[in-house]
């Protein structure tokens, strides 16, 4: 430990916060909200782990209050080269938004530049008067019961948020899949990581020119699997 | 590099214990910080050693006083209303000079208050808290790495001065997770603890009291403690600063809400104002030294805190005499935690 009677950390370097293009130091900071259930947690902590997999330093904030099953769970991501600094962020340049009331409420805190990435199954985005930001939407539930189970929403989003962003790599987070998942529960990292390839897929496609907001659902469920 | 665990605050405090070799704890279940007896509830019978859940905060104090006093490394941990129950206790440890750990992941109050974060029991840890006009030496962890290397560091000194030591810590920092390297135990001196009870037998009789009836002997043992606090004053003042030597303004905060502040501090810098930043890692002994040398140079200080105003005292008393100490602060409660957005344009008010 550090000598007493001096400061214990005495340094000029101070967090980064905001994505300097022209600094090889990357940071990401990330809300994700949904009802309790949906997985929002789950999906920060998984991203953590493939963030530290690739040796970064990472916050992860859960929403703490009387929750319950069917309320409201959130959480923010902070992914970063340097000290991470505050884990609270006040507007995220991303948000992950799975059902209509965390649309509502965390739509507008969204950074101006920045994106959201919308649960169209559960969120209509009509009314969200944003030209400042860019909107994704890709209906979560559809493409995760194409899967097989309507719980991989979250993954959906997760391979959705790593293709935009490229904040972690995409093998990554099947890699965190092991560390974020009790072992009872790695039988079913394979069907998660079909979910996370969806939701990158999807991307890539919206990338290039289709808009997923338009496609048919099912058959946007379809093609990502097939893909 | 061994493998970075990825951990509530809570459970790197719970890591850091048992790797200081701490091997009793007892408790009473209070959020925001259940996760701690959860775990040791787990780990401790696993490695012999005691985990009680007793049937009362005041119960659970008292073993931790018995256990203690025989010289074993114990603890506690609470919040805020359940901390205030163990008060009493408290107050005798440190008459007694009875070494052990009490965790408050504090909340919000007063009363029975929420659950959210709070720094609102900022003074109850600082000036004692329980009666009689003592001190314990405090602690506030501001990452997860910290509330694993703090709490070893808090068992050492409990034990180098015979006083209690307390972590004092949030919702934020017991509830977030971050990375953690887990160190081995510093390899401090041990000092031998030849007040420590070890039933009869052979040897001289050894006696932990807090009653002190005789002429003028109550007198001598508070000069006595005062000397140790003065001592801890001396030597034991740890903290952390950044960009104070050419700062116009200077932001202190403690604990979570540093966290917050330094990011503020961080928009700041980099549209070239001038702030610097200093954060108590002691809060008891306070940094007074550290505010008084920045101070001589830099002549504003905004103190940032989770209350309405308390460790903005000290920081006023610490000082130089010409400088100027502005305060902002949000009490908490649900959705009341400042963004680093909302310190940002406090610090451009003050600079």
């Amino acid at each position: 430990m550090e000598q007493a009677g001096t400061p214990a950390y005495k340094s000029d370097r101070l967090p980064l916060h905001k994505i300097d293009q022209r600094s090889p130091l990357m940071r990401y900071d990330l809300l994700i909200a949904g009802f309790g259930g949906q997985g929002a947690l789950l999906a920060g902590t998984v991203l953590c782990y493939a963030a530290m997999i690739e040796g970064k330093n990472v916050s992860y904030l859960p929403s703490y209050g009387p929750e319950k099953r069917g309320g409201a769970a959130m959480c923010t991501v902070v992914i970063t080269d340097g000290d991470v600094g505050s884990p609270v962020v006040g507007n995220p340049s991303v948000g992950i938004l799975l059902n209509q009331l965390s649309l509502e409420k965390y739509g507008p805190r969204i950074k101006p530049g920045g994106i959201c990435i919308v649960n169209s199954s559960l969120a209509d985005t009509s009314h969200i008067n944003r030209t400042d930001i860019e909107i994704f939407e890709m209906p979560m539930n559809e493409i995760a019961m194409g899967i097989g189970d309507a719980r991989l929403v979250n993954m959906v989003a997760l391979g959705a948020y790593a293709a935009k962003t490229g904040a972690v790599g995409e093998k990554s987070l099947e890699m965190a899949l092991k560390d974020a998942l009790p072992e009872r529960n790695h039988k079913y990292i394979p069907v998660n990581i079909k979910a996370i390839e969806a939701g990158v897929e999807i991307i890539r496609k919206a990338l290039a020119g289709e808009n997923p907001a338009e496609a048919d659902s099912s058959k946007m469920a379809e093609k990502a699997l097939t893909a | 590099m061994t493998k970075r665990l990825f951990v509530r605050g809570n459970e790197a405090i719970c890591l850091g214990a048992l790797e200081a070799g701490c091997r009793h704890y007892f408790g009473y279940p209070i959020t925001p910080q259940n996760d701690i007896p959860e775990f040791m509830s787990r780990e401790i019978p696993k490695l012999n050693g005691e985990f009680i859940q007793a049937e009362s905060e005041v119960a659970a104090i008292n073993m931790v006083l018995g256990a203690a006093a025989t010289g074993v490394r114990a603890m506690t941990s609470s919040s805020s209303p359940g901390i205030s129950l163990k008060m009493e206790s408290v107050s005798y440890m440190a008459a007694m000079e009875v070494p052990c750990l009490i965790v408050n992941i504090s909340r919000s109050g007063p009363g029975l208050g929420g659950i959210d974060a709070s720094q609102g029991d900022y003074f109850q840890a600082v000036k004692g808290g329980g009666h009689g006009g003592y001190h314990i030496i405090v602690l506030a962890p501001a990452s997860i790495q910290e509330m694993y290397d703090l709490t070893m560091l808090a068992f050492d000194l409990a034990e180098k001065y015979r006083s209690p030591a307390m972590i004092l810590g949030d919702a934020v920092v017991g509830q977030m997770k971050e990375p953690l390297a887990p160190r081995p135990k510093p390899d401090t001196e041990l000092i031998e603890k030849n007040w420590a009870l070890r039933g009869t037998g052979e040897g001289e009789q050894r006696v932990i009291k807090s009653l002190y009836l005789g002429d003028g002997e109550l007198e001598a043992h508070n000069w006595k403690l005062h000397a140790k606090y003065s001592l801890m004053k001396e030597k034991e003042c740890r903290w952390e600063e950044s960009h104070t030597d050419d700062a116009k303004i200077l932001v202190t905060a403690f604990g979570s809400a540093a966290r917050i502040a330094k990011t503020a501090v961080a928009m700041a810098r980099d549209e070239g104002m001038k702030v610097g930043f200093l954060r108590p890692i002691t809060l008891f002994p306070f940094p007074e030294k550290a505010f008084r040398d920045a101070t001589l140079r830099c002549k504003k200080v905004l103190d940032i805190e989770l209350n309405t105003g308390q460790m903005v005292e000290d920081v006023r008393l610490s000082v130089a005499r010409d400088a100027d100490v502005f305060f902002y602060g949000r009490p908490s409660g649900t959705g009341s935690l400042p963004t680093p957005e909302e310190l940002f344009a406090q610090i451009k008010k003050y600079y």
